[in-house]
This record gives structure tokens, sequence and C-alpha cells, in this order.
């Protein structure tokens, strides 16, 4: 079980929180100038790297604050957590 | 005027069990809430705090108490208020104006079960996830998680006492978790 | 030490408490324990703890379990086992023992109190403010334990503070993430055979430490010849282990046969409990040192640059004598063949650290050529090794030979047993690699080596060995095998604890369930949630009871619970602005004191949840949800604030529990209403529908919505959830006379299904959207809400979509199964086949109708209206017209009364 960083909680275990993948997938600012292609790439398209990954956890059970976290998929070690619209932390080596 | 509280009925009826020598389980039923949405940043959050002559302290899992109150920081901008009525909610509503702030009187929505005893700890161990060792856990925490697969914020008194706030829905759940894992302490 | 009686296979036997039940065994001279699991050879005591793959048992007595190593159970009064050949029943009555589980947190995590542990222990305790050690063993001490060494008292006395834990009889199965681990702990199993009534026998223990130090030891392994699964052939630490501290094992001539110097220290102790030992076999040219000078000086034959080549055995099976030749350390035997008399073989193959925890964690271990072994030296920070694990050896000591057996062909090939528990050979290893295969994940899975219980605790680096000479490489050009967790076998029951019955998965109830419970209302799951089914009148079935129930509600008037709808209180000045995102409808405009039914959806536009939404002040709405969505709803609008619009200033709270609900439905709600509020204007003028009221209900203080899921004239009730019991007991008494009918969520369902009415989850599974529903009203034109843009999508707009429909079937009293699947009209099943256009999602008999229908989703469904479809059912077509989804009182005539 996974023990995740919450910005404001600390590190608290995987089971408190849900998933919201891949971190800085912004909501498009005018959806109807997009063609379909674009659009289907909002809505169904991320990033599966192998290593280091920014995504989104929310910390459902207690604080209930979304953040992102640098999370490596390979061992699942995580780099720094940091809140919404805060400068990202640089990629953990 | 009728007196309203004969019609009361809470979840677990005040049910209690065991002894302080070994595990005591108890329900205080009724206790009242206020739960308070409020950016850190706002001037509201001042006034709320002046008007009711309390703090809301700014880090998670932090409480303050008077005579009056209990205040559990729930999150960066929610604090929830134990022992605030409805008439508290008017004095803040005032008192912050057109403020924006989230006033919100949670009073039913959950019930409150005391821990206590010998070995309140090592039955609440059994299904809460979190750290409750004394040094990362002292007296006047607070955190909200999950026991017994059920959310629950649990607020460790200054008396070695731990208070469960847990949803009325999940109340015997909790209940009939919390006797059961108390089973074989209460034989010692 | 007090005796106690046993039983193994039926037999009644002697032995001492506590020590293991492989000591008592060979205390009662049974040498053959059991027969091996595919080639039925005989099989006896080979090990001394969790390696061991030979004598396995069954546990009869107490809870009873499956496949137990021998070595492992503890010696009590009363117990009773039999022996089995690799495979356990699993009892057949349910498990009567308590096994529970706890979450510790700690600074510091020791795995194994032998005398690495001990040692970290001393070194870290000041370090550290709250430490769990744990061990497999009764005891500490371990390997010194077993020596009958006696373990200083400063490495004993942090043990009994009160910032350690000790855990005996416990074995971490797992390691995971974050230094997260999971243990085993047998509590009661030494204690007594019978069960111990509230007492967990097992107990499993989630540990997060922040450090991790293992000192988890090493097993001895095997070395491979013909012949080396007999019994009498034991590894050497074992088996002078059992001669000398547990003083059992009646064996004249011993012979050792070693990689090692441990061959010499265990030679002694045998020894020296009087058991002759004819001599050492020694695969080394040369040897020297302390344990060689002793060894000679006892007058034991040393054997040099030799090995076993075979053996004997007695009409047991029982060994009975070796051959011996002098080999080189490839294997290449050479010169003339001895035989040696003999009833005990102690085996010395050199040590195997358990390295399980680390590889879990993917961590590989390095091979050492030192210690012939495979070592931890690279660990990730906060975890750490020590001892045998870490690779230090007795440095005291000659280095072990890099020998791992010899590597026959042809008959003798099919008798050199690598991995026992399996019957894996030689042979099986020579066919993997002759098919090609080298890796050795490869050769595990070909020849089954190391997947049974044991996991190849005395083959895998056995295999690793041979297979590395086999294929001309080195052992650490192979590689490790990937082990996974449980590290031994663990009873589901333990990990299960007490999440079993009631307590597998939280059950919630409203403040009226127990009202529920004392009218008999057989309780329908939904989520997590309990909600009364049906209310039965005595002698009533189902069917009868929704009949009456559903005539209640449109002819008279009924009432239900409806607390278990999500609720979620939105305030800010931004709220309104905030739901028209979030709603598919427009919310902005809505009335101070107005309710609106509003539908949302996820940004691929497919319906997500629904619900009525009341505007309580002008920066407050009380939205409601589905029942099972509450949470996930709350996520949602959590989600977008956050994230997405933080300059809104909207805040949500879950207030689901503060309120209980109690619909009053039918032609007569109004009356009862009045009845139950007497300064209420409960007329349609004064209170019309989709309008809020505050008021007194029976004395107290209620907000009043007209509100209908039915189609019928309708009040909800809300009241905080306290009174939730006061209100429905009020309500029934004053709704007497009005014929007052409690009805449950199968009536709700026909109710609303007659009147079209959807419920998310039911006729959605997350590809509907609105348009798909017949709900096209609800989609504004006039702004953007989440979802919006795909309904432009060339998949949302074509029209060959699932559509939602009703279905009246032929023969007016067939029910079609929910699930159903819908196809192109057709006589009989086979035609029928692959031509399915569409599945049933709700199926009812409705009174008011006085027939059976169908909600459904039919590809192109809207346009098929009049026409016929096949509903196959078991062996049979049943024949259904499509048509409009509402089927009663299309004109909305009932709802104001
Ligand atoms: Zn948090």
């Amino acid at each position: 079980m996974l023990l995740i960083n919450c910005p404001w909680c600390g590190p608290r275990d995987e089971t408190e929180f849900h998933y919201g993948s891949e971190a800085h997938i912004a909501y498009p600012e005018k959806p109807e100038e997009l063609n379909d292609e674009q659009w289907a790439e909002y809505i169904f398209i991320r990033n599966n790297p192998k290593g280091w990954y920014a995504e989104r956890w929310v910390h459902t059970a207690s604080c209930r604050r979304w953040f992102n976290v640098w999370r490596n998929t390979i061992n699942h070690e995580f780099g720094p957590s940091y809140k919404p619209f805060t400068k990202q932390p640089s990629r953990p080596k | 005027m009728v007196n309203l509280k004969q019609f009361r009925e809470s979840p677990l009826k005040g049910s209690k069990l065991g002894s302080k020598s070994t595990i005591y389980l108890q329900e205080k039923p009724f206790a009242t809430t206020l739960e308070i949405r409020v950016k850190q940043t706002s001037g509201a959050k001042g006034k709320i705090e002046k008007v009711l002559k309390i703090k809301l302290p700014t880090k998670v899992g932090s409480t303050f108490r008077n005579k009056d109150f209990t205040v559990l920081t729930l999150g960066p901008d929610w604090w929830m208020i134990v022992g605030a009525t409805t008439n508290h909610e008017k004095l803040i509503r005032k008192s912050t104006g057109s403020q924006f702030v989230s006033i919100v009187d949670t009073s039913a929505q959950r019930t409150f079960i005391e821990v206590s005893g010998k070995y309140a700890q090592a039955v609440l161990e059994h299904g809460w996830e979190n750290d409750l060792n004394v040094q990362n856990f002292p007296g006047g925490s607070c955190a909200q998680g999950i026991l017994a697969r059920t959310p629950v914020i649990i607020y460790y008194g200054p008396i070695g006492v731990y208070h469960l706030y847990v949803r009325a829905s999940f109340a015997q759940h909790l209940w009939n978790f919390l006797t059961d894992a108390a089973t074989e302490y209460l034989a010692k | 030490m007090s005796t106690v009686q046993f039983s193994f296979d039926g037999v009644t036997y002697h032995g001492n408490k506590g020590e293991p039940l492989s000591a008592a065994l060979l205390r009662n001279d049974i040498k053959v324990v059991t027969e091996s699991s595919y080639l039925f050879r005989p099989r006896g005591v080979f090990g001394l703890g969790y390696e061991e793959p030979n004598a396995l048992v069954q546990i009869v007595s107490g809870s009873g379990e499956p496949m137990v190593p021998a070595t492992k159970i503890e010696l009590v009064e009363g117990l009773v086992v039999k022996s089995l050949a690799g495979v356990g029943d699993l009892p057949i009555s349910p498990d009567k023992a308590r096994y529970d589980k706890t979450f510790k947190h700690v600074d510091l995590l020791i795995v194994g109190a032998g005398e690495a542990g001990l040692l970290a222990l001393k070194k870290e305790y000041k370090k550290n403010k709250s430490i769990i050690i744990l061990d497999d063993k009764p005891n500490v001490g371990g390997y010194k334990n077993e020596l009958n060494e006696k373990i200083p008292q400063e490495l004993l006395k942090n043990l009994s503070t009160d910032n350690v834990i000790q855990l005996q009889r416990t074995t971490a199965i797992g390691l995971y993430d974050q230094n997260y681990v999971v243990a085993v702990e047998r509590r009661s199993d030494h204690l007594s055979s019978e069960i111990i009534p509230n007492f967990a026998r097992m107990r499993t223990w989630h540990i997060r430490a922040k450090k991790i130090i293992l000192a988890t030891g090493a097993f001895q392994r095997l070395i491979v010849f013909p012949n080396n699964d007999r019994p009498g052939i034991m590894l050497s630490h074992a088996a002078a282990t059992y001669l000398d501290k547990y003083r059992v094992g009646t064996f004249t001539n011993c012979v050792v046969f070693t990689v090692d110097d441990s061959g010499y220290k265990d030679a002694l102790r045998i020894q020296d409990t009087g058991t002759n030992v004819k001599a050492i076999i020694d695969i080394r040219q040369k040897v020297s040192g302390p344990l060689v000078d002793q060894v000679k000086k006892k007058g034991i034959q040393i054997i040099t640059g030799s090995c076993v080549t075979n053996t004997n055995s007695d009409a047991s099976g029982a060994i009975s004598s070796l051959f011996v030749t002098k080999s080189d350390l490839k294997g290449n035997i050479n010169g003339e063949t001895n035989e040696i008399i003999c009833d005990l073989l102690a085996i010395s193959g050199g040590w195997t650290p358990t390295v399980h925890l680390a590889t879990y964690l993917n961590i590989k271990p390095i091979w050492n050529q030192n210690t012939a072994s495979f070592n931890l030296t690279k660990l990730p920070k906060n975890i750490e090794a020590v001892g045998y694990v870490k690779g230090d050896f007795d440095k005291s000591t000659n280095p072990p030979a890099v020998f791992f057996g010899l590597i026959p062909e042809g008959e003798d090939a099919k008798v050199s047993f690598v991995d026992l528990q399996r019957d894996a050979n030689i042979r099986d290893l020579r066919r993997a690699v002759g098919a090609g295969l080298t890796s050795i994940e490869h050769v595990k899975r070909y020849t089954t080596i190391g997947t049974d219980h044991d996991q190849g605790k005395t083959s895998g680096t056995t295999t690793i060995g041979l297979l590395a000479q086999l294929i001309n490489k080195a052992p650490g050009e192979v590689g490790t095998l990937t082990f996974r967790p449980p590290y031994i076998g663990v009873p589901f029951s333990a990990l299960a604890g007490r999440d079993l019955g009631i307590l597998s998965d939280p059950i919630r109830t409203t403040s009226l369930h127990n009202l529920h419970l004392n009218a008999k209302a057989p309780m329908e799951d939904v989520g997590q949630w309990k909600r009364p089914w049906y209310f039965p009148l005595e002698k009533e079935n189902m069917h009868d009871a929704v009949i009456r129930e559903c005539r209640a509600a449109r002819n008279d008037v009924a009432a239900m619970d409806a607390s278990t709808l999500g609720k979620i209180d939105i305030q800010g000045p931004d709220a309104g602005i905030f739901l028209d995102r979030i709603y598919t409808n427009m919310f902005s405009t809505l009335k101070v004191g107005s309710s609106r039914y509003g539908l949302m959806c996820g940004v691929d536009g497919m319906v997500f949840d629904d619900g009525v939404t009341t505007r309580i002040a002008e920066d407050r709405f009380l939205m409601t949800t589905t029942t099972g969505g509450a949470a996930k709803v709350l996520d949602w609008l959590e989600e977008w604030l956050q994230t997405e619009w933080p300059e809104l200033d909207v805040y949500c709270t879950s207030v689901t529990e503060h309120w209980s609900t109690v619909a009053i439905v039918g032609p007569k709600a109004r009356a009862l209403m009045a009845k139950l509020s007497p300064d209420l204007d409960v007329s349609n003028e004064a209170f019309p529908f989709m309008e809020n009221r505050y008021a007194n209900v029976a004395n107290i203080p209620a907000r009043i919505a007209r509100i209908s899921f039915s189609g019928e004239l309708a009040y909800e009730i809300n009241v905080e959830a306290w009174f939730g019991s006061h209100i429905w007991q009020e309500v029934f008494s004053q709704g007497k006379e009005f014929g007052i009918t409690a009805y449950g969520t199968e009536t709700m369902h026909v109710l609303r299904a007659e009147k079209g009415f959807v419920i998310v989850g039911q006729e959605t599974d997350g590809t509907q959207t609105p348009m798909d529903l017949d709900m096209d009203w609800i989609v504004s034109k006039k702004k953007d809400f989440i979802g919006k843009r795909s309904f432009a999508r060339t998949d949302t707009s074509r029209t060959d979509r699932h559509q939602l429909v009703g279905l009246l079937p032929v023969h007016n009293q067939d029910l079609l199964p929910e699930g159903s699947y819908v196809t192109k009209d057709e006589e009989t099943i086979e035609d029928s086949v692959s031509k399915h256009i569409g599945y049933v999602t709700s199926s009812y008999y409705s009174d008011a109708l006085a027939r059976t229908f169908a909600l459904s989703l039919v590809v192109n469904g809207k346009s098929l209206i009049g026409k016929f479809v096949s509903i196959p059912v078991g062996d049979k077509i049943i024949k259904a017209e499509i048509v409009n989804s509402v089927l009663f009182d299309k004109e909305n005539r009932r709802r104001d009364g």
C-alpha cells in the first residue's frame, strides 16, 4: 500500500485517496473551437511513461483536497507533492 | 412551546460497553456542530474567531478547545465547531456580512462515540490505519480518515479519551466493529 | 519439561511440550513421514524451519490447517495431525477461531531476532522511539539458540522495554512500497490444540516503518546427487540440532557431506551426542583451521575433494549406505567408488540468505562468490540488511565451495532431486535447457522448481547454480528467481481477520432502519445502504405486497423512506454559475425556494448522475444525488472547483445523513399533509409543484418539497435525522384514516418506470447521452457545461446509438428478465442469435397498466416505435412491441392531485 504525502495532512495511506490520472491536463478554454481529434485527445489520451510521472490525487477521506505529486512508475517512489496552481517542482533524479 | 428534545433519537441510543480499566465505549449523542468553510486569507476568518472567541487553527489536524467549543481543523479551509448551534451560525453570518463563508449545521450528520480505557489505542489500531503513537498523535490532535472502512474523524482529547465522529448511517457498523475489536481486551 | 500426548496418522505418541513436531516424530523414531507428491517416494524430516520441503502435515485438531511444515508446529497436548503428500484438504466446516489484524506505525522494524537482529536492536535502540522486532521462532536467538549458545544479556535487555514490541512466532510475509510490511503472528496454537474462544488465533500486523532492518538469516541448502531424497538424509544443521538440542533421533552411523565448514561444526555436535560420525566428505580439496583440527582430534575421517555419488536404502526407504568418489567442483567424477554404511547423511550445501522480502520490491540480490550465495548489497534508503542477508558470514572459517551437486544423465538424473517438494530433478532441468530455455524464470515454470509452498527455500540457489553450469554461465549472470508474497503459506482466515459477516463491508442505515426491521421489511442492498424492499403483510408474497403498495400510492396515499439520497450543501456567491457548468440545464435562474431536476454528464458527454437541486437562498443550494453516487459526485464537484475554477467562490459540504426524508405520495397526500402541518397552506396554488415550504410537521421544523418520483401528488418531508423516527411514526398514526401504506424500493421502481423515469446506473452504464435517454429537453443550448462539446462528436451524434424505449410483451403477463438481450423480430432462438439490438434495463408487473412492461436500450430505438422485437428467454422467444418509455399518465395530470 502506498504512503502518499498530502501537502496539507502529511503522509497517509493510499486507502484515503483517489487517483486522478495525469496532472496538468487543463480543461480547454474554448472546447467548441477544438476539432473532434483535439477534443478526444483531451478526454481520453494520457501519457503512460516508464519513470517519473506527475499525477493527481485527491485526499478523499480526509481534507478533500486535490494535489499533484511526482511518482516513479517503476518502483512507486514518490517525489515532491505540490498544490494545484503552484510551481511544479523539477522532475526528481 | 413543545420541548423537541423528547422526539430525538440517536443512532446508537446512548449505548455503552466495558469499563475504564480495560476498554470503555460510549455513544455521547446530540452534540451540535457547525462546519465552517472559509479561506485562510479571508478577513471573515478573523471575524468568526472574534465573534465566537475561538481560534480556527491553521494546520490541518490541530484543534482548539475552550469551555464552550471544540474546533477541529479538517482541511486548510475547513473547520468543524463542536458545541456551536444554529444561534452561533446567525452570530457568524451577522459578523461576516457579505464576505464569503460557508456555514452548515451538520449536527445530525454524525454521532459521537467515546473510546477510553487502558486499551483504547489498541482497540482503535485494529481498524485505524493512521499513526496513533502519542508522540505523533498527541492529545489535542485530530485526524479524518478511515476506521473499519468507515469515514471517521478521531479527536484525541487532552485527557486520553478518543472522540470518534462518525456519519450516522455508519454508526451501527462502527459500533459493531468497536465492540468486536474490544472482545479480547474486555476479557482481560 | 512436560510430556504431552499427540496423534500422528491415527497413532498416539508422546513428546515434549513445545518442541517442534518434527523433533517429536524423530523422538518416536518416525523416519518416513510421508510420500512425495508426484513420485510417491518415501520422505522424512529434512530441515528445521520453513525451509522444510518434505515433512508436511495436515493439522486436524482445533481450526485445522491443510499444509503446515512439521518443523513449525509446536507440540501441545491433544494435537492431531496427519501426513500428507504435498496436497492438503481444506476443512469444509467454517473455522470457529478468531483472527484479527492491527495497524502499527514505528520508527524501526527489525525482521529477525537472531544474533544479527538483536545486535541491530542494541545499536538502534536509543535512536528510535518505537521499535518492532519480530521473529518466526518461539524464542529470540535464531541460529545461536539452535546451537544451544547463550545469548548475552546485553542483547536481550532492550526487548522488555516500553518502546519495543517483541513479536515471536511472527513471520513477515510481504514487504510493499514505502516500507509497509505485513506480518502474521501465530498466537494460540502453541497454547492449546483446541480453539481458544475470544482470543485471536492469528493476528495480521500491518506495519509501516520509517526504517526496516532485514536480519532474516539464512537456510542451509541441499546438494544434488542420485537418491539424495531418502529419509535419513537431512540438512546438517537440522540433524545436529535435533540430536543435540532436542535430544531426539536414533541414528547409529552418520556421514556428513559438506561444501563448507558448517559441516564440520555439525559433525562435532553430532559426534558429541554419541552418534558415530564415520566421515566428513568435503568437495573442497584443501581445508584447514581450528574446526578441522577439532574434527581430526576426535578421529573423524575427512575425505576431501570428493562427492556422494549415490545412496542405498533399507526396506523402509531410509538411507542405509552411500557411495563416495573423487570429484572436482564441476562434478566430474574420477576414481574408485567406496561404499559407507550409514543411517544418517547430514548435508551441508552452503547457506542461502533469506532475501525474499527485499525481492518483493524488485530489488535484485547480487551474487557473491565468497559466500556462494546471493546477498543484499544494494538497498533503497530506509532499508538495511544485516548478517547473512548482507553477506556477513562467519569470517573465521574457510570459504565455502561453489558447488551445487552432480548433473548426471540417464536414470540417475531422474532420482537426483533439485526440488524435493515438487519432485523436480536433474532430468527436468536438462530437458528445460535442451528445449532452449536459459532464463531462470522460464526454467522455473518449465520444471516447476520453486513453485510449491516452500518457494524453493532449499532449492533456489542450487537450481541457479546448476543451470549456470549447464549453460556455461556464472550464477550471478543467471540471477535470482522472482519471489512473491506471501513468504510462507498463510490461511485466508488470517488475512481476512474480522472482516467477516456483517463486518465484511459497512452496512449503512437510515434513522428509520429499526422501524423498517420491526415492520419485517426485507432489505435490499443499494450500494452499502440497506433499504426496505417491500413491506409484506402477514403471509403476503412480494408480488402481492408490491401490487398493494402501488395501488395505495396511485389511489390513496403511501409513504417511503427517501433518506438515502446523497445531499450536498453548496454555498457561495458563485454557486449558481457553478451549477450551470455542472448540470446540463440552467440553475442560476432558479427562484429561491424552488427545486429543479438536473442531469450531469462527464466530459465525454455521458450521463453521470442526476437528482433534484433546491435553491435554499440566493447563494445556497441543496443538491441531491443518486443513493450510490453521493461520494462520487462530491469528489467531482471538488475536482472542478479546486483544479479548474478556483476563481469561483463556492464550497460544498456533505449533509446526506443530516436529513431524514419521508415522502408521502398519492392522491390523498394533500389531505394528510394538511393534517400533519395545520399551519401550512397545501393548496396547489399556494404550494405548487417543485416548490419548497418551511413548516412544522407534527411539531418538528421541516422543509417540505413538492417533488415526485412516481408521477403522483407527493410531498417530501425533510427533518433533522434524529427526528426521522418520530416523523415516520407520526405520518403513519395520522395517516391511518387515509389508508397510509408503507412502500419500499420495489414499488418505487415500478412507479417510476411506469412514468419512464430513469435510474442512473440501471438505465445507464456510462455510455448514454441525455439524448439517448430521450431527455433532449434537459440539455441547454444557451450555455456551456461539462460534456457539451462531446455531444457534437461524431460518435455521440450518430443515429444508431442505443436509445431508451419501452417494451410491452405481446402476452401481457410475460415478464422479461432484466438484462435480457433484445433481438430483431425472429421466430426462433437460433434465428435470433447474433441479431441483438439492445437489452432490457428494467422490467416489472404494473398494476396500473394491468400488465407487464419493461424499459430497454435499443439501437435506434426511437425510430422503431410500433415495431416488434424478440427477447430470447431460456429456450423460448418472448415477443414485445417497442413503445415510448412513458407508459402512464403521459400528460402529467396526476402530480398536482
Ligand atoms: Zn489531506
